[in-house]
């Protein structure tokens, strides 16, 4: 066994790190002050007492852990050890791990200390096998002897306006407001809750007003929220990616982005589980395309998007898929959904488009009331959304396909509001699934799903094919 | 392979049985504790969940236990690591080196009195434990899982 001296300790922000953790125990603190609520002067040291008690247990236990935290950088592995109650050792070789990231966080970055998480195929899909705060001299050793020093080709950075338009494309209010939330409850416990009221009432004043003569200050007050949270939401994700670059190293493809807290991941080829082409209704307006890739470890770091390549048009986006990742853009033979099977890709958004429909229509011959009246500019929204829906449906139906390429099996199908074709390695497919329902099994269709070698349950969807000419076009893949 | 021959082979400490009493004792307390709670309110209620907890509590230490022990066998065979465990379940692995991602050695304070330790053998999509093995033993196979990669490089 060797020796623990020549272990070496991780940086000492992963103390702050912890403590970040034991926030959640401040409730203690909290609950003893509604529960006992000290008066006397006897009572409130004591209560004072417990909390400092409290504080020295809880920073002796995150010092403890970054005492116990240690790690060794051999030739070909990385020897971890670690734990205070159930003391863990392990060592991952390099060729084992799939990804590694190294995150540079501006709290970290102030300390000097970057985080460096290992994923192999073995990982949890929510949290990484290893990870830990070095200093960004060791960090930077780390990465060289897993690099070992092999020279980068096929480099591609990508400009400020097609992360712009990447930002544009895949913002919405809801991430926005997932930010806005904690910062918002964190100004109403400094400021107080009437004043942080005041601040936000009187920062969506002037849009409020221009929008109040239209429709009503409810309505009017919603909607400055949604494009508030759309905007923070494009900005963050501007921040996120600016700066992007890609490039080959030996085995590995090495992508870095980020502008306030930026990362470098590197991916090892043979772990690229699936290249993904994706495009939403607004990018196929624009005639753009974007590229992400999925691995093992992707998605872990924070509004990670997997991308590969911001939107382009398709001519560059081919050139590029085939420099980076030789994959080719052309297909050998492919199958579309039978004809007249669009209202399978329909009936659901139709449905609600119908409901909605009906809705309006009654509330504009019958009048059903004050709040029917103020919600129908929201239900106008909602209404031109759903058509929004179906007309992206459309889209889908027309481009769904199935096709054999020369490494790959490209599947063309719909995910929420993106299409996506899908490049799988053949090595990659972990099995495939042909289903038929009632009605398919009459009208001779069938769905095929595509299984994938991943930490969770990964499938890949599409339906509506003639499963005789699907059964003959999987019968040519060489999988084993 | 005999009962006698794979205990004799087996990688699983005989000190097991009694880290798993003393940690169903350390349960007991904590539950017995939980129940004087209760007491104050429903002591007649709180009496015979004690009675119930004290006969699951002998059942655990002497038969159980002791069972489960005995029906968990591990060891090597050739490259690969066997692993037949389970009392009312049983459940028989054999796994490949060359299948296994990383090992993962974690020793709580019980185990550290007794030196055995758990191993966690990480693999694609899975992970198979074995619960106190000798630290010697954890080692040795940490060290042939290791050699296999080497080799397969």
């Amino acid at each position: 066994m060797i020796k623990e001296e020549r272990y070496k300790k991780t940086h000492p922000f992963s103390i702050l790190k912890n403590l970040k953790l034991s926030v959640l125990l401040i409730l203690f603190s909290i609950l003893m002050q509604l529960l006992f609520n000290p008066q006397g002067w006897f009572e409130m040291i004591s209560a004072l007492g417990l909390n400092a008690i409290y504080a020295i247990v809880v920073i002796s236990y995150s010092v403890t852990l970054y005492r116990k935290s240690r790690y060794r950088l051999g030739e070909d592995r990385i020897f971890l050890r670690g734990g205070i109650l159930f003391q863990k050792d392990y060592s991952i070789f390099f060729d084992k791990m799939q990804t590694i990231a190294f995150h540079y966080d501006l709290m970290a970055s102030f300390f000097g200390a970057v985080k460096v998480s290992i994923d192999t195929p073995a990982g949890s899909s929510r949290k990484c096998d290893a990870s830990a705060y070095l200093s960004k001299k060791k960090a930077e050793v780390f990465r060289q002897l897993i690099m070992k020093g092999l020279p980068h080709t096929s480099y591609y950075r990508s400009g400020p306006l097609e992360i712009l338009l990447a930002s544009l494309f895949w913002s919405n209010p809801a991430s926005g407001l997932l930010f806005v939330i904690p910062v918002f409850s964190r100004l109403r416990s400094l400021l107080g809750k009437e004043k942080t009221s005041e601040l936000v009432k009187e920062s969506l004043n002037p849009g409020g007003e221009i929008l109040a003569s239209v429709v009503s200050p409810a309505v009017a007050l919603v909607i400055l929220l949604i494009l508030a949270c759309w905007v923070i939401s494009i900005v963050l994700t501007y921040q996120r990616y600016l700066r992007f670059t890609s490039y080959r190293s030996g085995d590995y493809l090495v992508i870095t982005r980020g502008l306030v807290s930026p990362a470098t991941v590197l991916t090892r080829f043979n772990g690229i589980i699936c290249v993904s082409e994706d495009q939403s209704l607004l990018m196929r307006i624009f005639r753009l395309h974007s590229a992400g890739i999925t691995v093992i470890g992707s998605g872990k770091l924070k509004g990670d998007k997997g991308m590969m390549i911001p939107p382009v048009r398709k001519r560059e986006l081919d050139q590029k898929l085939q420099e980076v990742l030789g994959i080719l853009p052309r297909e050998e033979k492919s199958l579309r959904p039978v004809k007249g099977s669009w209202w399978s890709y329909l009936y659901y958004p139709l449905i609600w488009v119908g409901l909605m429909a009906v809705y309006l229509v009654l509330n504009f011959v019958f009048s059903l009331g004050a709040i029917a009246e103020m919600l129908f500019p929201a239900a106008v929204l909602v209404f031109l959304v759903l058509l929004w829906w179906v007309a992206f449906r459309i889209f889908a139906y027309h481009r769904a396909h199935l096709a054999v390429g020369n490494r790959h099996l490209i599947l063309c199908t719909y995910h929420k509001l993106t299409l996506k074709r899908y490049h799988i390695p053949f090595r990659k497919i972990a099995r495939i699934e042909m289903t038929q329902s009632i009605f398919q099994k009459v009208s001779g269709k069938c769905s095929v799903k595509v299984y994938v070698y991943y930490e969770k349950n990964l499938v890949y969807t599409i339906k509506q094919l003639n499963l005789k000419q699907a059964e003959e076009l999987l019968s040519q893949l060489p999988l084993k | 392979m005999s009962q006698k021959k794979n205990q004799s082979m087996n990688l699983i400490s005989e000190h097991c049985i009694w880290i798993w009493r003393i940690r169903a004792g350390i349960g007991l307390v904590f539950l017995s504790m939980l129940l004087g709670g209760l007491f104050v309110f429903f002591p007649l209620t709180a009496m015979a969940l004690e009675a119930l907890l004290l006969i699951l509590y002998f059942l655990l230490i002497f038969l159980y236990i002791p069972g489960y022990y005995y029906s968990c066998v591990c060891y090597l065979k050739g490259a690969s690591v066997i692993v037949n465990k389970g009392f009312f379940i049983h459940k028989y692995s054999q796994i490949h080196f060359s299948n296994i991602q990383y090992c993962l050695i974690s020793q709580g304070f019980i185990q550290k009195r007794f030196k055995v330790c758990t191993v966690y053998l990480m693999m694609a999509g899975s992970r198979e434990r074995i619960y106190e093995i000798s630290l010697r033993n954890a080692y040795e196979l940490k060290q042939k899982v290791e050699q296999a990669e080497m080799a397969q490089e």
